[in-house]
């Protein structure tokens, strides 16, 4: 049994703390609670025969990713970049983000995807995917469309 | 700050933890959170399962802020010795966190409605600028047909027609004229959205204006066998200082507008003054008929969106953003259960002296017969107005024309051929009058390289005059025109001697 760090970040309410929620407690809210410091949230997967305790940070957002606290991505195993695609600001910068992270955290995974698919329009979904293609993965946390896959796919990456 | 009673801020509960070898809980106080001496820490929460990497057989002293456990925010230190043994000391937070919570709440809250908002502005605003080139274009692509059938049937009206024809062909006439008059209104609507707008002030005949538009509606109203019924105060000044255009286009739309929902026999329009004040008159307008209006129709020029704006709703919409550009007010008042009141004041300048007012251009234009005729080249793609300039020349006997859609075809021809005249349509083939014109300017033969070029265009705002200008064109003619205004500018830049 490996247990692995993934951290969670993006912009301020692109539904970090809700896709966590979504994962770990299968539960949603409308509610905009602003995270402040860190949570830490635990989930087994199991992959390939391979249980991996995946420990989850949840991080607040900024805008910089370079405000997070240091000490918070130490030792981290896997990014997931989270961004909302209603609102450009939060992949505005994504790019230069993952550039930043791997630079400081060496070669981890980062996983870059795009929240609120349930916002968009019926039928624009695959239209979307290619407008975003610097997204890997586009997800709903509210209706949990991929959310499972997205950590999965982590997981997957993490142990191989 | 000043602290509260409690000093909750300053006094600062911590715990300490030592940790063995193998990550169980070697001892600790119990003053935040109970652990269990001997147990893993790992199990304590998950917090503490990533922890254990930075137990690396170093010496390490890490400080993590603000990590959330069982409901509460601590700042913690973690301590590693080479040996593998640490000590982890943790500090309670949880009201300081707390209280950056809140201001955090707030702080994003409104950074993502700001956002938002932003977001769908610049929406809208895409969305009206392309409208309001769509429908820009849409006027510009009528605009040449209707010139034809304004050009004609006023052609026609000149020659031997009789008495039914005559009517008929007025008819023409006159339903051509309306229809270039909503296109002019969509057109203007269109631009006071846009929001730059000209005001013109010149002195004029106030009455002489009030009188012209009784004219023309007691003919017009007439017809429908109702009644236009007129009064104006004997205070009103006769002389005005404003933009006359725009104060005769108030008062027809807001006739237009009763025109539209009269249910009665009867539309009145009263004019008065309210008070004169520096130099500015407050002219009252108020303009009866039967029957009611939308409830809504004095409110719709708040939809900014032209989308939204209701064909009917057109002569009070452009009323309503005249009179604003005109700090004016406008209502409109039910009176009883049938019948309404448009009331608009506005404030005028009017002259405190004697004035001259200029007089009047003849618009007709005049009629000559050329002995020698005039050689008219004209450059133009759209076969409509093609024609129509076509067949206003050759009306009078005075010209010989010919037509080029093909700018090689023409520029070989103001090469070999010598012209009188070149009119050039705003574009052809792609190439625009002012790429056109100076092409032109590089091949004709000496001859025509002195001959008046004209430009028919519906691009007529002052930049774009001023372009053509610059570019060598001797006059520019709006589309649509009238087989007068045509000829007249065509007379006025020619050397006429040559021709008489
Ligand atoms: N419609 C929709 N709303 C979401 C989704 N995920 C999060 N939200 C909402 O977005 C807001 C911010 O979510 P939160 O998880 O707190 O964002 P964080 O600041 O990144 O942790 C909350 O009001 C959520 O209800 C989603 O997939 N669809
Ligand atoms: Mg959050």
């Amino acid at each position: 049994m490996t247990s692995k760090k993934i951290v969670i970040v993006g912009s301020f309410g692109v539904g970090k703390t809700s896709l966590i929620r979504r994962f770990v407690d299968e539960t949603f809210s409308e509610d905009y609670k602003v995270t402040i410091g860190v949570h830490i949230l635990k989930k087994t997967v199991e992959i390939q025969e391979n249980i991996v305790n995946l420990i989850i940070w949840d991080t607040e957002g900024t805008d910089d990713i370079e405000e997070i606290r240091k000490a918070y991505l130490l030792g981290t195993h896997g990014f997931i970049y989270v961004t909302d695609i209603t609102r450009p600001k939060t992949y505005e910068n994504l790019a230069a983000h993952k550039t930043y992270l791997n630079e400081q955290f060496g070669n981890v995974p980062i996983i870059a995807v795009g929240n609120k698919t349930d916002l968009l329009a019926k039928g624009s979904i695959a239209q979307m995917k290619e407008d975003m293609d610097f997204l890997d993965l586009l997800i709903s946390a509210k209706e949990g469309n991929n959310v499972q896959r997205l950590f999965e796919r982590m997981a997957k990456m993490l142990i191989a | 700050m000043i602290p509260d009673k409690s000093n909750k801020d300053f006094i600062v509960k911590v715990q300490f933890i030592a940790i063995d070898d193998q990550g169980r809980i070697k001892k600790s106080d119990q003053n935040l959170i109970k652990f269990t001496e001997g147990t893993q820490i790992v199990d304590v929460h998950p917090f503490f399962e990533s922890l254990i990497t930075y137990f690396d057989h170093k010496s390490d002293h890490i400080k993590l802020d603000c990590v959330n456990m069982f409901d509460h925010s601590y700042d913690i230190e973690v301590i590693t010795h080479k040996d593998n043994t640490g000590v982890i000391i943790l500090r309670d937070r949880t009201d300081f966190y707390d209280r950056i919570q809140k201001i955090a709440q707030k702080r994003n809250e409104s950074l993502i409605f700001n956002e938002v908002l932003e977001l769908k502005n610049n929406m809208l605003h895409e969305k009206e600028a392309f409208k309001t080139k769509f429908i820009q274009n849409f006027a510009h692509e009528v605009r040449s047909p209707l010139t034809l059938i304004s050009a004609f049937s006023s052609l026609l009206l000149k020659g031997e027609l009789n008495l039914d024809q005559t009517k008929l062909v007025e008819a023409v006439n006159e339903q051509s004229d309306k229809l270039r008059k909503l296109m002019d209104d969509i057109i203007e609507l269109s631009q006071l959205k846009k929001g730059k707008p000209e005001i013109i002030n010149t002195p004029f005949s106030f009455l002489e204006l009030i009188e012209s538009i009784h004219l023309n509606f007691s003919s017009k109203i007439s017809i429908s066998s109702n009644i236009f019924e007129m009064s104006v105060s004997q205070d009103v000044p006769e002389f005005l200082i404003g933009d006359k255009r725009r104060i005769e286009q108030i008062i027809s739309n807001l006739i237009e507008n009763a025109l539209l929902y009269n249910s009665g026999n009867k539309i009145k329009l009263e004019i008065s003054e309210n008070n004169r004040r520096a130099g500015k008159s407050s002219l009252r307008f108020v303009v009866h008929h039967q029957g009611l209006v939308p409830e809504d129709l004095e409110n719709r020029h708040l939809v900014k969106d032209i989308e939204k704006i209701e064909p009917e709703g057109l002569s009070f919409s452009i009323v309503r953003e005249l009179v604003d550009l005109m700090d004016g007010s406008i209502s409109i008042k039910k009176i009883d259960n049938n019948s309404t009141q448009q009331i608009i004041n506005i404030r005028v300048s009017f002259p405190l002296h004697n004035v001259e007012i200029p007089v009047k251009e003849t618009k007709t234009a005049q009629q000559y017969n050329f002995t020698d005729k005039v050689r008219v080249l004209i450059a133009d793609q759209n076969s409509t107005t093609q024609f129509t300039a076509l067949k206003v020349l050759v009306s009078t006997g005075n010209f010989d024309t010919v037509v080029y859609k093909d700018p090689k075809e023409l520029l070989e021809a103001v090469e070999k051929h010598e012209y009188d005249l070149i009119l050039i349509s705003s574009s052809i083939s792609q190439i625009d009058a002012v790429e056109l014109i100076g092409i032109i300017k590089e091949f004709a033969n000496d001859k025509n390289k002195s001959i008046p070029i004209i430009a028919l265009t519906v691009r007529t705002s002052k930049e774009d005059i001023a372009t053509y200008r610059k570019a060598g064109f001797k006059d520019v003619v709006k589309k649509p025109y009238t087989d007068d205004e045509l000829l007249n500018t065509i007379y006025k830049r020619l050397n006429l001697k040559k021709f008489l």
